[in-house]
C-alpha cells in the first residue's frame, strides 16, 4: 500500500499541539474510555505538531519515514514496544527497546495509540476502512457492527482476490472453500476471538491474527461436518491497515493546515 | 557390547526408543498416517489409565498440579483397541483413527478449542455437540498429552523435530530449546529444510534469506512473548523456528531487530505444523511401552489453504 499524504487548506493560521490532536481524535466519540492503552507512549502532550503520520505499526522503518517527511506525531493503532500495555520496565535492557526510545527522543517523536476509541468510534473506523478499500461501505450498516450482508452472494475466490488486490496482501491462509458462495461477512480483523460461531453463522470470517487452537480448529471442525462457515486470516497488520489509512483521511479536515499523511507498515512476512 | 554401553549411557531413554523402533514401525503408505508397532512381546490388554499412567512415567518430578493433561472424552477403565497420536484431534483425525479401529486418541492440543471449561458454552455449540456425541457413540477416549509431553528430558515435541530435521546430534541438555549447528547454513536453506522435512506447505519468515545461521532457539507452538523476548536479547539467537508468534511482540521485535542489523530471524510454521512431528514421536516412542497394541500417528495437519 502506497503512503498517502491528506492536508486541507487553513482558513486561519493555526498551530496545533499533541494535546489539540488527541481530543479531536477522540471528539466524536460518545464516551472516552478511562481504562485504554489510547495513550501517549512517547512525546510530550504540550509539543507542537509539526505534521501527522497514520501507521498501523509504529516500526522503526515507519518511525524513520516519519522523521523523513517532517512529522512529529505518529498517531499508530498497535504498539512501539512489543506489548498492548506499553509495559516497558521488562525491556529497559532490551537493545531494540532502547535504540527505539533513544531515536524517538533524539526526534522528538511523539506515539499516540489510538485504538481502543478508533474501534469504538461509530462506525469502527478500522472496519470502515477496510470496507471502503473493498468497495462494500455501500452494503455496511453501522448497527450491525461487524456483520457485513452482501445484497448478492459472491463467490469466495472472487473475495480473496478482492482482498489481497484491496489491502495489498500477498498471501491469505484459508480454512474452507474457494467455489463457497458468501452472502454474510463477519469481521475480526486485527487480533482478536471469534466468538459464538456457532450462533452467529455467518458465510464467512476474516480476521487478522488469532490463536489457532481456538476457532481456527472449530472452522475446521465445522466444514468436516457440514456447516458452511469460513475463514479467511489476513495477518494483523493488513487486517488494520486500511483503518489507519482511513484514519489519516478522516483527521485531515479537524487539522487544517496539517499535512496528514498515512503510511502503511505494511506486512512483516515474507511467504515462502 | 562396548559399543551399546555408550549409547546407552547419557541419553538412554529415548535413543533406546528410536533403536528399538527404527526396524520395527512400519510406513502405512498412507498420506500423513504412520504406524509404529512394535512386534513380538507377549499380548496384553491396557486401560486407558494404564497407557496414561505409562506416558506419564517418564516424566521427571511430581506431576503438575495444574494441567490440561486431562482426560476429554472416554473413561480412564475402558479397554484400550488401538492409539492414535496427533496434535489437533480433529473430526476427521477422529473419523480416521474410528476407521483404523482405535479409540485411544493421544492429543497434544484441546478437543473443543480451548473452551474445554466453559460448560455453558458447550451445551448450545452445534459443532461441540456434533463432537461430543461423534465421540460417544464410538467410544473413544482423547487424553492431552501436553504438559509432560512438554516437560519430558528432552521435551518430546522439540526433541521430535529436532529428530526430522536431522538435529538432534545438536542437542545439548544445557539449553534445551537451543540448538547451535557445526557449521552455519543460510536461512534459505532453514526455510527449505523446514518446510520439506516439516511437511509445511508455506511459511512465514522475517529476515534476509542470504543471513547466515547457526544458533537457533525453537518456540513450537505458542509461547508466551514475555518469555521468548528476552530470550532474543539475551541469547540473540540466528534463527527463532516458532509455531504461532503474535506479530505485534514477538512479530515486530524481530522485525524491528533486522531493521537495526541485529541478526535474528524468524520463521513462523503454523501451530498445527509445528507441533505435528513431536506427535508422530510420541507414536514411536510409546510402542514399545504398550506391547501388542498399535499405536498410529495421525497427522492433522495444517488447517490452512494459503491462497
Amino acid at each position: 500500500m502506497e503512503i498517502t499524504t491528506y492536508y486541507t487548506e487553513p482558513t486561519a493560521p493555526a498551530t496545533f499541539t499533541v494535546q489539540d490532536v488527541i481530543k479531536l481524535a477522540l471528539s466524536e466519540n460518545e464516551t472516552v474510555r478511562t481504562q485504554t492503552v489510547d495513550k501517549l507512549r512517547s512525546g510530550s502532550p504540550e509539543q507542537v505538531v509539526t505534521g501527522i503520520v497514520t501507521t498501523m505499526f509504529p516500526t522503526m522503518e515507519v518511525i524513520n519515514k516519519t522523521i523523513k517527511a517532517g512529522a512529529n506525531m505518529i498517531i499508530a493503532h498497535e504498539t512501539p514496544f512489543f506489548n498492548n500495555n506499553d509495559e516497558t520496565e521488562w525491556l529497559k535492557d532490551d537493545d531494540v527497546y532502547k535504540y527505539k526510545r533513544d531515536l524517538l527522543e533524539k526526534n522528538k517523536i511523539a506515539i499516540w495509540r489510538f485504538h481502543d476509541h478508533w474501534h469504538g468510534h461509530r462506525p469502527d473506523g478500522i472496519i470502515y476502512g477496510c470496507l471502503l478499500k473493498m468497495g462494500w461501505e455501500k452494503f455496511y450498516k453501522t448497527e450491525d457492527r461487524q456483520l457485513l450482508t452482501l445484497p448478492q452472494p459472491e463467490k469466495l475466490s472472487s473475495i480473496v482476490a478482492r482482498l489481497k488486490k484491496a489491502l495489498d496482501i500477498p498471501s491469505i491462509r484459508l480454512v474452507g472453500n474457494m467455489d463457497a458462495e458468501i452472502k454474510t461477512v463477519f469481521f475480526c480483523l486485527g487480533f482478536t476471538g471469534i466468538g459464538n460461531i456457532s450462533k452467529l453463522k455467518p458465510d464467512l470470517v476474516i480476521n487478522g491474527e488469532t490463536r489457532e487452537t481456538e476457532n481456527t480448529e472449530q472452522i475446521r471442525d465445522g466444514l468436516s461436518m457440514g456447516e458452511k462457515t469460513n475463514l479467511l486470516t489476513l495477518s494483523h497488520s493488513v487486517s488494520e491497515e486500511p483503518g489507519m489509512v482511513y484514519c489519516a483521511q478522516w483527521i485531515a479536515p479537524k487539522v487544517p493546515g496539517v499535512k496528514v499523511t498515512s503510511i502503511p507498515s505494511g506486512t512483516p512476512f515474507q511467504y515462502l | 557390547m562396548e559399543k551399546n554401553k555408550l549409547t546407552l549411557s547419557g541419553r538412554r531413554e529415548f535413543l533406546a526408543g528410536v533403536g528399538v523402533l527404527a526396524g520395527a514401525s512400519i510406513i502405512t503408505g498412507l498420506p500423513g498416517i504412520s504406524l509404529a508397532k512394535n512386534f513380538g512381546g507377549a499380548p496384553a490388554t491396557f486401560t486407558v489409565k494404564q497407557v496414561i499412567d505409562i506416558a506419564m512415567s517418564e516424566t521427571p518430578g511430581p506431576p503438575p498440579g495444574r494441567t490440561v493433561d486431562q482426560i476429554r472424552a472416554g473413561s480412564l477403565d475402558q479397554q484400550v483397541t488401538g492409539i492414535v497420536t496427533t496434535t489437533f484431534p480433529t473430526i476427521e483425525v477422529i473419523n480416521k483413527a474410528i476407521k483404523v479401529g482405535a479409540n485411544m486418541i493421544i492429543s497434544h492440543e484441546a478437543a473443543f478449542y480451548n473452551l474445554d471449561d466453559n460448560a455453558a458454552r458447550m451445551k448450545d455449540d452445534d459443532i461441540i455437540k456434533y463432537k461430543t456425541e461423534l465421540l460417544e457413540k464410538n467410544k473413544i477416549a482423547i487424553w492431552r498429552f501436553h504438559d509432560s509431553w512438554h516437560a519430558h528430558k528432552p521435551d518430546g515435541i522439540t526433541w521430535g523435530t529436532l529428530v526430522k530435521l536431522g538435529w538432534e546430534k545438536y542437542y545439548n541438555p544445557a539449553t534445551p530449546k537451543i540448538i547451535t549447528l557445526p557449521n552455519p547454513i543460510t536461512l534459505q536453506q532453514a526455510v527449505t529444510l523446514t518446510k520439506t522435512r516439516l511437511g509445511a506447505p508455506q511459511v512465514r519468515v522475517i529476515g534476509d534469506l542470504k543471513k547466515p545461521v547457526k544458533t537457533i532457539y525453537f518456540t513450537l507452538g505458542s509461547v508466551l512473548s514475555t518469555e521468548v523476548i528476552p530470550i532474543i536479547q539475551s541469547e540473540k539467537p540466528d534463527l527463532i523456528i516458532s509455531g504461532e508468534s503474535r506479530e505485534w511482540e514477538v512479530g515486530l521485535r524481530v522485525q524491528d531487530g533486522v531493521m537495526m542489523g541485529l541478526n535474528t530471524k524468524l520463521i513462523v510454521l503454523g501451530h498445527a505444523i509445528s507441533e505435528e512431528a513431536g506427535m508422530e514421536y510420541a507414536a514411536n516412542w510409546l510402542a514399545p511401552k504398550v506391547q501388542g497394541l498399535k499405536v498410529t500417528h495421525i497427522a492433522a495437519g495444517t488447517p490452512f489453504k494459503y491462497v
